[in-house]
């Protein structure tokens, strides 16, 4: 599939679902647009963040000391001014006639402790899908793990009953994400990669796994595990790239939220090996 | 204490300050120090770099206000370039004394200050500085992206309200905020 333009990449970066399932499957392998993406959100978090809920650190009165000094500025100006109110507004109304413009009395700077402008701050409240889709975008680009607890709320919100779930195109026949979990390797291992909970117009689901190639010295097996890893459930054997496995009807993913991948001796035991390769928490897609 | 950005911004500061107002440089102090001490507590660890920085600063901006033209560039955003310059400054004579140390057989052992989380001050600097770019764009994608980022609307509602064809409102998110975005990585890499 051809890369997602930059204008969807905008859009989506300014909150808006504008991604059919296909492209977000693309997002989800493709590192260049994930990338763009990340950097497109961080420019909309700079250009929207709002800088009176950042705490800053205050400079000791000694620092405007050593530039009054440096300066050799009038005493007039000698006290600290972090500890004045706006010297600014009541200078200007008090030398009127001095190099201060006419008419901007009216616009003087609020008082400190006043704080600016308010911005939109609960962007990402107000669009609740945006949080979990920026995130999933965010980890399989930067390999974030993020707990259960909270994603599973959304899941559970956005991805219960066909309602809820998304169909942004009107193809019936294609399958629609509702959930998916960047992968990530374990330790000794390197392969890292996608997986996608899909949900087909029979109202049936799919996993699909895709994992880049890595050496193992037995075969892969893909799991859903519960969140304090106690109950497990096998979906099959990985083989090719990607593999699909059908999620048993009445096997409910918010109690088995972790997809993971494990390197199975050829032992006889059906049992998880204890030896995983990769792992990853699904979150709702929307 | 919270800096206060170019939308709270007063013009007649930065002509103030042009013109020599020794008053418009405290009140710059006052709304601005708390951001630049941040920035370099933060790249910097330590209290006195920090106080260090923030000092070279203002001198640095008060010394050279005959070059700072308030149609080109707000105050906090002049302000915050210096900053990181400043901040550069600092780390390239600190690797340069580190390495001495280190030929010397000594480790400086200053002591360390726990500084507000990173992201969140840089983002602040960063807004100031992308403040200063949305108002270079000029209408309407100044409009269009003030509309998207402060208003939370949509394409479609801007599109609307603008009375501007949806292609025309998308394209122009595009470019203002791939333009907005390299006006940062270009800002970043040259501190």
């Amino acid at each position: 599939m051809k890369h997602l333009d930059d204008e969807q990449l905008s859009l989506m970066a300014l909150g808006e679902p504008a991604l059919t399932p296909a492209e977000a499957d693309h997002l989800a392998f493709c590192s260049d647009c994930a990338g763009t993406l990340a950097a497109l959100e961080r420019t909309v978090h700079a250009a929207t963040i709002d800088p009176a809920e950042v705490e800053l650190a205050t400079p000791g009165p000694h620092n405007w000391a050593a530039i009054h000094q440096a300066l050799g500025l009038s005493p007039d100006q000698a006290q600290d001014p972090l500890g004045r109110q706006s010297s600014w507004g009541s200078s200007t109304t008090t030398t009127a006639g001095s190099a201060a413009p006419a008419g901007t009395a009216p616009e003087a700077p609020e008082p400190a402790a006043t704080p600016p402008t308010p911005l939109r701050k609960r962007v990402r409240e107000r669009r609740p899908g945006s949080t979990v889709r920026r995130w999933v975008a965010m980890a399989a680009a930067a390999g974030i793990m993020l707990g259960a607890a909270a994603v599973w709320a959304a899941y559970n919100f956005l991805g219960q009953g066909p309602e809820a779930v998304p169909s942004p195109t009107p193809t019936a026949s294609q399958a629609v994400v509702v959930a998916q979990a960047p992968l990530q390797p374990l330790e000794s291992y390197t392969a890292n990669g996608t997986a996608l909970v899909e949900k087909l117009p029979d109202g049936s689901r799919r996993l699909v796994v895709q994992l880049s190639d890595g050496q193992v010295s037995g075969f892969r097996e893909v799991w859903v595990i519960s969140p304090d890893l106690t109950k497990l459930v096998s979906l099959g054997v990985l083989d090719g790239e990607p593999g699909v496995f059908a999620i048993p009807e009445g096997l409910d993913l918010a109690e088995y939220p972790i997809v993971d991948v494990s390197n199975e001796p050829f032992d006889g035991n059906p049992g998880h090996s204890s030896d995983s390769i990769a792992r990853g928490e699904l979150a709702a897609e929307n | 204490m919270t800096p206060a950005g170019p939308h709270a911004w007063d013009a007649a500061l930065d002509r103030a300050f042009a013109a020599g107002q020794e008053a418009a440089l405290a009140e710059a102090y006052r709304r601005l120090s708390p951001l630049v001490y941040t920035l370099a507590l933060r790249s910097l660890g330590e209290r006195a770099a920090a106080d260090d920085v923030t000092q070279e600063v203002f001198i640095r901006a008060w010394k050279s206000r005959a070059s700072y033209r308030p149609e080109a560039a707000r105050l906090p955003a002049w302000l915050v370039g210096i900053t990181r310059n400043a901040i550069a400054d600092a780390l390239s004579a600190r690797s340069r004394r580190q390495e001495l140390e280190h030929a010397a057989g000594q480790f400086a052992g200053d002591g360390l200050a726990a500084a507000p989380p990173a992201a969140d001050v840089e983002a602040v600097a960063d807004r100031i500085t992308l403040e200063e770019e949305l108002e270079r764009l000029g209408d309407p994608q100044k409009a269009i992206m003030k509309l998207a980022f402060y208003e939370d609307l949509t394409h479609d509602e801007i599109s609307s309200r603008l009375q501007l064809p949806l292609g025309t409102v998308k394209s122009h998110i595009r470019r203002s905020l791939t333009r907005m975005r390299t006006r940062l990585e270009v800002g970043h890499e040259a501190s």
